[in-house]
C-alpha cells in the first residue's frame, strides 16, 4: 500500500481517537460540575476550579496526539 | 510569504530562526541579493539581510535532538517577557503603598499573588520559601508567553523580513524546547526537594516500597513507581507544548482561507477562535501553576 495513504490514515486516527476520549472525559466531568453545583451552591466556585483543573489534565494526551497527527499531515513526519 | 503554494506558507510559518552554533549561520537562509549563499548571523547584525531558502528536497532524515542550533527567537521573546514581568512587580513591591488608596497596576498585582498563595495554601500546609515563588513565576511568565499567540499571524513575520530576518516564530510556548525545559526544571527541583527533605535512602525507600510495601515486591514497586516518576515531566511540558501549537497552527490555517470572500469569512473564523484561545492560555497557565505546586508538595511532604 502507499506510504503517504497509511501515514494519513494512522494521523486520522490518532485525532479522531483522542477527540473521543477527551469529548467522553469532559463530557462527563461538566456533568458532575452541575450535579455538585446543584446540591451545594454555596461551593460554585471552587467546584468550578476544579472543574478547569480537570478539563486540561483530560485533555492533555488527546492534545499530544492531535499536534503530532496534525505534524504527520503536514508533512513534517 | 510571497509563495503562492499553501503547503510552502505553512511550512515558512513552522520554520525557526535557528543559528547554527558551529559556524554562526543561520539554518535555511540566503543572502537577500540573489546570490544563493549562506547566511550568517553577522549578515543580520549588520543589516545585510536574510531570506529564506527554497528547500527543494528534504527527504533526508532529520534527527531531533540537535545541540548545536539553538532558537534565537524562542529565547529572546520569553528573556523579554521575563524582563518586562520582574519589572512590573519589581515597581510595584517598591512603590508599595500600605495604606491609602492604591493606584490600579498595585490592585491587580495583590490580586495576582493572593490567587496564586491561595492555591499553595490549598495543597501544601507546611512552611516553605521556594513553592510559592515557582508557582508565581510559572503562572505569570506563561500566561504572559501564551498571550503572543493573538497578534494577528503574519504582522511580527512582516516586520521581522523587513528588518532582514528570514522567520520569526512569537509564540515562545509553541517551541517544544521552551515547555519541555520548563517542565524539567520543575522536575529537578522536585528531585532536589526529595533529596534535601528524605536523603537518598528515604527517596529509594519511596520508590521501591510504595504500593506495596513488602520486600518480595521491590521490582514491582520500582517499574510501576519510575514510570509514574518520569511520566510528570513529560506530560507537564507536552500538555502545554501541544495546546499552544495546535491554537497557533489553527490562527494559520485560518489565515490560509483565502478567496473572493475573505473579507467575510476572515472575521467569522478567526475572531470566535480567538476569544476561545484566550480561555486555553490562561487555562493552560493555571495548570501548570497547579501541576507544579502539587509535585512539589508531594515531594516535600511526609506520607
Amino acid at each position: 500500500m502507499d506510504p503517504i495513504g497509511l501515514k494519513m490514515i494512522g494521523a486520522g486516527l490518532m485525532m479522531g481517537l483522542g477527540a473521543l476520549g477527551a469529548a467522553i472525559g469532559i463530557g462527563i466531568l461538566a456533568g458532575r460540575l452541575i450535579e455538585g453545583v446543584a446540591r451545594n451552591p454555596d461551593l460554585a466556585k471552587d467546584l468550578q476550579s476544579k472543574f478547569f483543573l480537570g478539563v486540561g489534565l483530560t485533555d492533555a494526551v488527546p492534545m499530544i496526539s492531535l499536534v503530532f497527527g496534525l505534524l504527520i499531515v503536514l508533512g513534517v513526519f | 510569504m510571497s509563495s503562492e503554494n499553501s503547503q510552502s506558507y505553512i511550512k515558512h510559518h513552522l520554520n525557526f530562526f535557528q543559528v547554527d552554533l558551529r559556524d554562526g549561520s543561520v539554518v535555511n537562509a540566503e543572502l537577500k541579493d540573489g546570490s544563493h549563499e549562506q547566511c550568517y548571523i553577522t549578515d543580520i547584525l549588520t543589516f545585510k539581510g536574510c531570506q529564506a531558502k527554497e528547500m527543494i528536497d528534504d527527504s533526508e532524515q532529520k534527527s531531533i535532538i540537535n545541540t548545536h542550533t539553538v532558537n534565537v527567537d524562542s529565547l529572546l521573546v520569553s528573556g523579554l517577557l521575563g524582563i518586562i514581568f520582574f519589572l512590573i512587580f519589581y515597581k510595584v513591591v517598591r512603590g508599595f503603598n500600605r495604606t491609602g488608596k492604591p493606584t490600579r497596576l498595585q490592585a491587580a498585582v495583590e490580586m495576582i499573588l493572593m490567587f496564586v498563595q491561595e492555591n499553595v495554601n490549598s495543597i501544601f500546609n507546611l512552611k516553605s520559601r521556594l513553592i510559592a515563588p515557582v508557582a508565581l513565576t510559572s503562572f505569570v511568565w506563561i500566561l504572559l508567553m501564551n498571550t503572543m499567540d493573538l497578534i494577528p499571524v503574519d504582522w511580527v513575520p512582516l516586520a521581522a523580513s523587513s528588518l532582514g530576518i528570514p522567520y520569526f516564530r512569537v509564540l515562545p510556548t509553541a517551541d517544544a524546547n521552551v515547555t519541555m525545559s520548563m517542565a524539567s526544571s520543575v522536575f529537578i527541583l522536585m528531585l532536589w526537594f526529595y533529596f534535601t527533605r528524605k536523603g537518598v535512602v528515604g527517596f529509594l525507600k519511596e520508590l521501591t516500597l510504595h504500593p506495596f510495601n513488602h520486600p518480595a515486591f521491590i521490582p514491582f514497586n520500582f517499574a510501576l513507581e519510575s514510570i509514574s516518576l518520569l511520566s510528570k515531566p513529560v506530560s507537564l511540558g507536552l500538555r502545554l507544548f501541544g495546546n499552544m501549537f495546535a491554537g497557533e497552527m489553527i490562527f494559520i490555517m485560518v489565515a490560509l482561507l483565502a478567496g473572493p470572500f475573505s473579507m467575510l469569512t476572515q472575521p467569522f473564523l478567526s475572531v470566535p477562535w480567538a476569544l476561545f484561545h484566550i480561555l486555553i492560555i490562561v487555562l493552560q497557565a493555571f495548570i501548570f501553576m497547579m501541576l507544579t505546586i502539587v509535585y512539589l508538595a508531594s515531594a516535600a511532604q511526609e506520607e
